[in-house]
């Protein structure tokens, strides 16, 4: 473990600097909702569209809440968003995937031809579709982006399955007469967790994204919610009247999550699966 | 799923484009502006599309977009100076004539008696004469339409058009089952458009209780100051004077008209000057505007009001307590200068002042006093903290800013408020099933006139009551005020009606909304009505 995380970040300053400002962000959305004074729902009518100063480092906006404290509010709200849709889309990929690779015939069949039809919508619509249909709002988002997730890890689990049950080492433990649970517990799982850990942390900065483009769209967080995308349509038409400040920060946020997740990602990759078997990951070039 | 680098991608272009301004929001097409001199069309870029150009189909506000430009009527509203140099504005308290060069009305209000201008044609060539003025209004009348109910003034079963009649060639009679002092009023509306009869028979004639579907994207002739040169739905129209018409020539001969939908397009137009005219600017995008040398901004008054319904099936808001409470937890003054931006005049009455019958003493805006909402709240038996849902439409910046600002304010007084934002296919169902608790509406009536207004804001009997608001007795004087046929008397009325809906506190009024214009620099004149005749802009 210590030699794993030794290597991760003997990748050079992006990765210690992509960790870094991650943890920059994930710290902003554990204090800055606790520490910093100002509330992110409570308007105040005399300050609106107030520039960056020290009373509010990232301005207010168009009722004169304190885009800091929404800033912060939303960071949590996204990070949270996406650990959920992830955790959940693996969970979920992951029994699909395992069913599928070692039922084999028909179960397979059918279960793969359900992962196609979900993957051949793009990926946005289909999170748009699932989250119209159950009605706008985080909870409806949240469980749109896990959908669009499921496929992606179930495709991975099954192609692992498929790989591990066919080591030699694997099909001697079978020809002992070894169960299927301990199978899977001990020679499928532990096999297959590194390619899911990447898989993970490639698809966590398109989950965020996801949210925020369903948030831009007025489907996602409702009023007054502070989720970063919903913070970008706010800012919007204060953009054009100069007040560039309410959608500039969460943009920014987004900016920094999605490229210090790639950027990790990345070097997570390199680190459990240095001769490039994992080339097939979703997000992993 | 997006690749790594896309996703990267997407990340760096949304910040780049936010902070470089959301440029990439502009996809209207540049028609010109090569030379300020205007040798080219006057540009009007105006917020929304219509969905037909038949006045007898027309509904909804953006459907008039082009309505008094191609059709004209038989009386006009009446103009009064607007609020900037060069502007005028319409007067729904006064009528000019437009096709009738005079009008009588019968001793009894119910007949009304019009006499034609002579030698009147439409583009086609063909007389605009009583026949095409009865063929017109029986359309509209026998399609039962929108434009029905406009020109029955809202009267709806039974109509208050009792039959159209030809005098002779230049005189037609209008009778009406019950006198109605405000049916010039509908009259002026483009549902009372004169259509040209040659076109409509060339093109499937009239059916009963069905729109001719030619006519949503093609004009039913000329009678107005203007014909349709080109026509592409929901993106633009291009006007050229009309040589046939009766009136004054149009002070600019070409006009191309973009619709669009999306207020920071509309901002972004403007700013960068490429538009002369710009109509229906948020508020925000208009202040931002002033003392830009892009433009000059005026902001017209109008009989539109930002209000929250509150729908009184709704238990808790069948509770007039509870609902004064609600009128004093507001800081208008603050809110108005900052969500308002300043814009609009505060009130509280049944009608806004810009109306006909307004009572500017007995509509005086509530007073902030949020300990005498707390109290009230209180005395009102309805368990605290007090919820209910609020619903606005979704995609409208503003009225979301405006919501949040309701929510924070009436936190204060342990009254809880969700936000609930509908789509607009969804707002007309929701509205007419009475399926919300609170809704907030910034709106007005089609004809500007308390008595269509109270007729679905309030009136107790009538179907389109989408609040089911009643109170018996401005209810009464509702009634009688519309078949009052003496101004000063029908005043009394309409005054008896304020006393009385402002004491019920039957919904929240915040304030009258103007509409927003932008005019390039170079602009000399403009006569802003609700339903826009770009006749006089140059």
């Amino acid at each position: 473990m210590r030699r794993t995380r030794r290597a991760l970040l003997r990748g050079g300053g992006a990765t210690v600097a992509a960790a870094a400002v991650l943890g920059l962000v994930v710290a902003a959305a554990a204090a800055v909702p606790v520490l910093w004074p100002h509330d992110a729902m409570t308007t105040t009518f005399g300050s609106i569209l107030e520039a960056p100063s020290l009373a509010h480092p990232m301005g207010t906006d168009g009722v004169g809440r304190d885009v800091l404290a929404r800033f912060g509010e939303g960071a949590r709200i996204s990070l949270l968003i996406g650990l959920v849709a992830v955790v959940t889309g693996a969970l979920a990929g992951l029994l699909i995937g395992l069913t599928s690779g070692l039922a084999g015939g028909a179960v397979d069949e059918v279960l793969m031809r359900v992962m196609d039809a979900l993957m051949a919508f793009p990926t946005l619509m289909l999170t748009m579709a699932v989250t119209i249909s159950l009605g706008s709002g985080l909870p409806s988002a949240t469980a749109g982006v896990t959908i669009g997730t499921i496929p992606w890890f179930a495709r991975v689990a099954r192609s692992e399955t498929l790989r591990i049950t066919a080591l030699p080492m694997v099909e001697a433990a079978v020809a002992l007469g070894m169960g299927r649970a301990r199978l899977i517990r001990a020679h499928v799982l532990p096999h297959m967790v590194s390619v899911l850990v990447v898989q993970a942390t490639a698809t966590y900065g398109s989950v965020i994204l996801s949210v925020a483009a369903l948030g831009f769209l007025g489907l996602g967080a409702r009023v007054p919610t502070p989720e970063w995308g919903a913070m970008i349509t706010e800012g919007m038409e204060p953009a054009l009247t100069g007040a560039w400040w309410v959608a500039f920060f969460p943009g920014l946020g987004m900016l920094i999550v999605v490229t210090c997740t790639s950027v990790l990602s990345d070097r997570i990759r390199d680190v459990l699966d240095p001769r490039g078997s994992f080339s097939g990951v979703k997000g992993v070039t | 799923m997006m690749g790594k680098r896309s996703r990267l991608g997407a990340a760096v272009l949304t910040t780049v484009v936010l902070a470089s301004g959301c440029a990439g929001a502009d996809s209207t097409p540049d028609v010109r502006k090569a030379d300020t001199g205007r040798k080219g069309p006057l540009l009007v870029n105006i917020l929304g599309a219509p969905t037909t150009l038949d006045p007898a189909v027309a509904c909804g506000v953006n459907d008039m977009h082009l309505m008094d430009n191609l059709y004209s009527r038989l009386v006009d509203y009446g103009v009064k100076p607007g609020p900037a140099p060069g502007t005028t504005i319409f007067d729904p308290g006064a009528y000019r004539p437009d096709l009738a060069t005079s009008w009588e009305i019968g001793d009894d209000g119910k007949t009304y008696t019009f006499k034609l201008a002579g030698g009147a044609k439409f583009a086609s060539g063909a007389p605009i004469d009583a026949k095409a003025v009865k063929y017109s209004l029986d359309r509209t009348l026998t399609m039962g339409m929108c434009g029905k109910s406009y020109l029955n003034d809202g009267y709806d079963k039974p109509a208050l058009i009792k039959k159209v009649e030809v005098v002779d060639p230049a005189t037609v009679s209008v009778e009406l089952r019950w006198p109605d002092p405000n049916f010039l009023q509908a009259l002026a509306q483009p549902a009372a458009s004169i259509v040209d009869p040659t076109v409509i028979e060339a093109h499937g004639g009239i059916a009963k209780g069905k729109a001719n579907t030619h006519f949503a994207n093609n004009p039913a002739g000329a009678s107005g100051p203007f014909v349709l040169k080109s026509y592409e739905p929901g993106r633009s129209a291009t006007l050229a004077a009309n040589p046939a018409y009766h009136g004054k020539r149009p002070a600019s001969e070409n006009v191309q008209v973009n619709f669009i939908t999306d207020t920071s397009t509309l901002l972004l137009q403007a700013r960068n000057g490429k538009a002369d005219v710009t109509v229906g600017l948020s508020k925000k995008a208009a202040r931002s505007l002033e003392g830009n040398p892009c433009c000059k901004v005026a902001a017209f008054p109008s009989a539109l009001s930002l209000d929250i319904a509150l729908n009184w099936r709704y238990a808790p808001f069948a509770n007039e307590k509870l609902r004064r409470a609600l009128t004093h937890a507001f800081p208008y003054q603050e809110m108005l200068a900052s969500v308002g931006q300043g814009y609009g005049e505060p009130f509280y009455g049944p009608m806004p002042p810009d109306m006909v019958g307004y009572n500017a003493e007995g509509s005086r805006q509530r007073q902030y006093d949020p300990d005498l909402a707390r109290k009230l709240i209180a005395e009102s038996g309805v368990p605290t903290p007090v919820t209910f849902e609020l619903s606005i439409p979704a995609g409208q910046e503003e009225l979301s800013e405006f919501a949040t600002a309701v929510q924070s304010v009436l936190s204060k007084v342990d009254v809880k408020v969700t936000v609930r934002e509908i789509p607009p296919s969804e707002r007309a169902k929701i509205l007419n099933s009475g399926a919300y608790e609170a809704i907030v509406i910034s709106g007005g009536p089609g004809i500007v006139d308390p008595g269509y207004l109270l007729s679905y804001d309030m009136s107790c009997d009538s179907p389109y009551n989408i609040t089911k608001i009643c109170v018996p007795e401005a209810d009464t004087n509702w009634a009688a005020a519309r078949q009052t046929m003496d101004a000063d008397k029908r005043q009394e009325h309409w005054d008896k009606v304020t006393a009385a809906w402002v004491e019920a506190s039957p919904k929240l009024k915040f304030w009258s909304v103007p509409a927003m214009v932008a005019m390039d620099g170079s602009m000399s004149s403009l006569h802003y009505s609700v339903h826009p005749n770009f006749s006089t802009w140059k």
